[in-house]
């Protein structure tokens, strides 16, 4: 799953968390045009992105991810739920945790930012805005983690 | 009677008309004196020879008083008296007997049995006579009176009574319309209650069927909506891959497969529009208006830098009178003066767009105009251009979903104001619209109408 990686450097992970796959597909393909080496990760929904994080199931090796994107509409643990867990847990909370849906519900963004989540992102109808998205993880929190 | 009398005085006062008074004897030597005697009393004497003469005239006329006397041939004094007394008129009519002194009192006492009232010894001593007859006149004058009287009673009695009757009758009419009215008061009552019931029962129907319609409403801009933003999603993905097919084949492609990969994103971007506006369009109609008092030239200015991108590529000359202040939805005043404005804008047929806005306060609504020296719009089309989805030009011509006029016509309308336009193609046009200075109470969520046209 890597993508460029660089020499010595550990990648940027980042945990996608998503039911459709044409948007990891297009996330992927956006992410090969970073700066920087990026590995995504991608669950499917909110279950498996729970079980990720906690390292059960499937994913007992897994690592804590950089970097969290995750669709609010999802299959069994709907991506509030995720969102929340995450916020409430000490060891979890630190994760950068990005909201990426198609809802322009203003609901949906208030809520979001009211369970501490770090950014709300609307999924772009358009290439150029993606490549906005990026350079805006890129600036933003890939260079402060790093 | 004393209170008869008394209630009609004159009666009494006046002077009686003179009464008959009958004087039987054989002798006329007798009755002449008699009537000597008798005649200062002022009455009308009547003489009779015999009893039987005297029964001819009391036959005829009434008397006061009869004298008559006791020893006559052939019918005596008793034998006459007893027959005056058989005859009923005469039952009560007062006999003097006059009777010569020494006879017995057997004589007197039979008289009495006949019917005397009274006796005079002969030689009539014209004091008494006269006195005692005086008696009889007055006591038949007191009789007629009290006769008279009593007619008038009963007449008076007999009004009395026709009045009584009379006002029975009136009580009874009366009576019968009192209870006429009751009952139509009744029968009122009954249809208004009736009345009521149907009024209730249509107003029942009728809040009913604005349930049904605002449920059926809702259900509608609810599908309109998710099904708007269902249809993005699969949007999302052509217009998303397309683009990564082309960076994908980054000049690699030939000219023409570049060309129909462009028609694809062109395609995909229009629906977009299209859904963004429809979207915006629905979301009105599930929206209720959240008026504040706002500033109508600031508005005019948001809408202008929402439109800074179109102002500066068509070089439009935007110019705005000073505007009021008033009660609106701000965000939906925006929309309003953006569509107006941006249309007037774009509908230019080439010229350098000129657009004024302006205001008048009228009296109880302000008037607002959008101006442009545009392409204009041909009369026929002065309603329809209101209607979602209609398009007068073409899309290469002039882009556009046909939303933005339904948009603006709703708009206005939750504000309970009317819009409408004015213009002659190729002299451009004013689109007017009024805003209530009071909206409140006027608010309403959604309405069936376009929207329901545009699904």
């Amino acid at each position: 799953m890597s993508v460029k990686l660089e020499m010595s450097q550990r990648p940027f992970e980042i945990l996608q968390v998503e039911d459709n796959p044409a948007d990891i597909t297009i996330m992927k393909e956006i992410l090969k045009m970073a700066k920087f080496p990026v590995r995504l990760i991608a669950v499917r929904n909110g279950s498996e992105a729970l079980d990720y994080l906690y390292h059960e199931g499937k994913y007992q090796d897994s690592r804590e991810p950089d970097l969290i994107l995750l669709d609010l509409n999802l299959p069994k643990v709907d991506g509030r739920e995720v969102l929340a867990q995450i916020k409430q847990d000490r060891l979890l909370s630190h994760i950068p945790t990005l909201v990426m849906t198609s809802s322009k519900n203003e609901a949906d963004v208030l809520e979001a930012y009211k369970n501490n989540a770090n950014f709300y992102i609307v999924k772009p109808m358009d290439m150029d805005h993606y490549m906005v998205i990026v350079k805006y993880l890129e600036d933003f929190w890939i260079k402060k983690t790093k | 009677m004393e209170p008869e009398t008394q209630t009609h005085p004159q009666a009494a006062e006046e002077k009686p008309a003179p009464v008959n008074i009958l004087m039987v004897d054989d002798e006329p030597a007798n009755l002449l004196a008699l009537e000597a005697v008798l005649e200062s009393l002022g009455q009308r004497l009547v003489r009779a020879g015999s009893g039987r003469e005297a029964l001819r005239h009391l036959m005829n006329e009434e008397f006061a008083v009869i004298l008559l006397d006791v020893a006559m041939p052939v019918m005596d004094g008793f034998e006459t008296a007893r027959l005056i007394r058989q005859r009923e008129k005469n039952r009560l009519t007062p006999i003097i007997f006059l009777t010569a002194v020494g006879r017995t009192e057997t004589e007197i006492f039979r008289g009495y049995k006949v019917g005397a009232v009274d006796y005079l010894l002969k030689p009539l001593v014209p004091e008494i006579l006269k006195s005692k007859v005086l008696v009889f006149i007055e006591l038949h004058n007191k009789t007629r009176q009290i006769q008279k009287l009593n007619v008038e009673l009963e007449r008076y009695v007999r009004e009395l009574e026709s009045a009584n009757l009379e006002l029975k009758k009136e009580n009874a009419v009366r009576r019968r319309a009192e209870q006429e009215l009751r009952h139509s008061d009744e029968k009122l009552r009954n249809l208004n209650s009736s009345l009521e019931q149907r009024v209730a029962e249509r107003s029942a129907l009728a809040e009913e069927r604005a349930r049904e319609l605002a449920r059926s409403n809702a259900e509608l801009q609810q599908f309109v909506h998710v099904s708007s933003h269902d249809l993005r999603e699969p949007l999302r993905m052509i217009t998303s891959f397309v683009q990564l097919l082309q960076r994908h084949f980054d000049h690699q492609l030939d000219p023409t497969s570049e060309e129909y990969l462009q028609y694809v994103v062109e395609g995909a971007r229009r629906i977009q529009r299209l859904i963004d506006d429809l979207l915006s369009y629905t979301r009105l109609g599930g929206r209720s208006l959240s008026p504040e008092t706002v500033q109508s030239g600031e508005i005019v200015q948001e809408a202008l830098s929402n439109l800074t991108l179109s102002i500066e590529e068509s070089g439009a000359q935007v110019t705005c009178e000073p505007l009021p202040e008033l009660e609106a939805d701000r965000t939906h005043l925006v929309l309003l003066f953006q569509n107006l404005i941006g249309n007037a804008i774009k509908f230019n047929g080439g010229k350098k767009p000129k657009v004024h806005i302006r205001a008048r306060a009228e009296m109880d609504q302000w008037l607002f105009s959008v101006e442009d020296n545009g392409i204009g719009i041909e009369p026929q089309y002065f309603e329809k251009i209101f209607v979602v989805f209609q398009r007068l030009h073409a899309r290469e011509e002039y882009p556009g979903t046909g939303i933005g006029l339904a948009l603006c016509k709703k708009i206005v309308e939750q504000h309970n104001g009317k819009i409408w336009v004015k213009s002659e193609p190729g002299k451009g046009s004013v689109f007017y619209f009024t805003i209530p200075k009071q909206i409140r109470g006027g608010q309403h969520v959604g309405q069936v109408g376009d929207e329901s046209k545009a699904v």
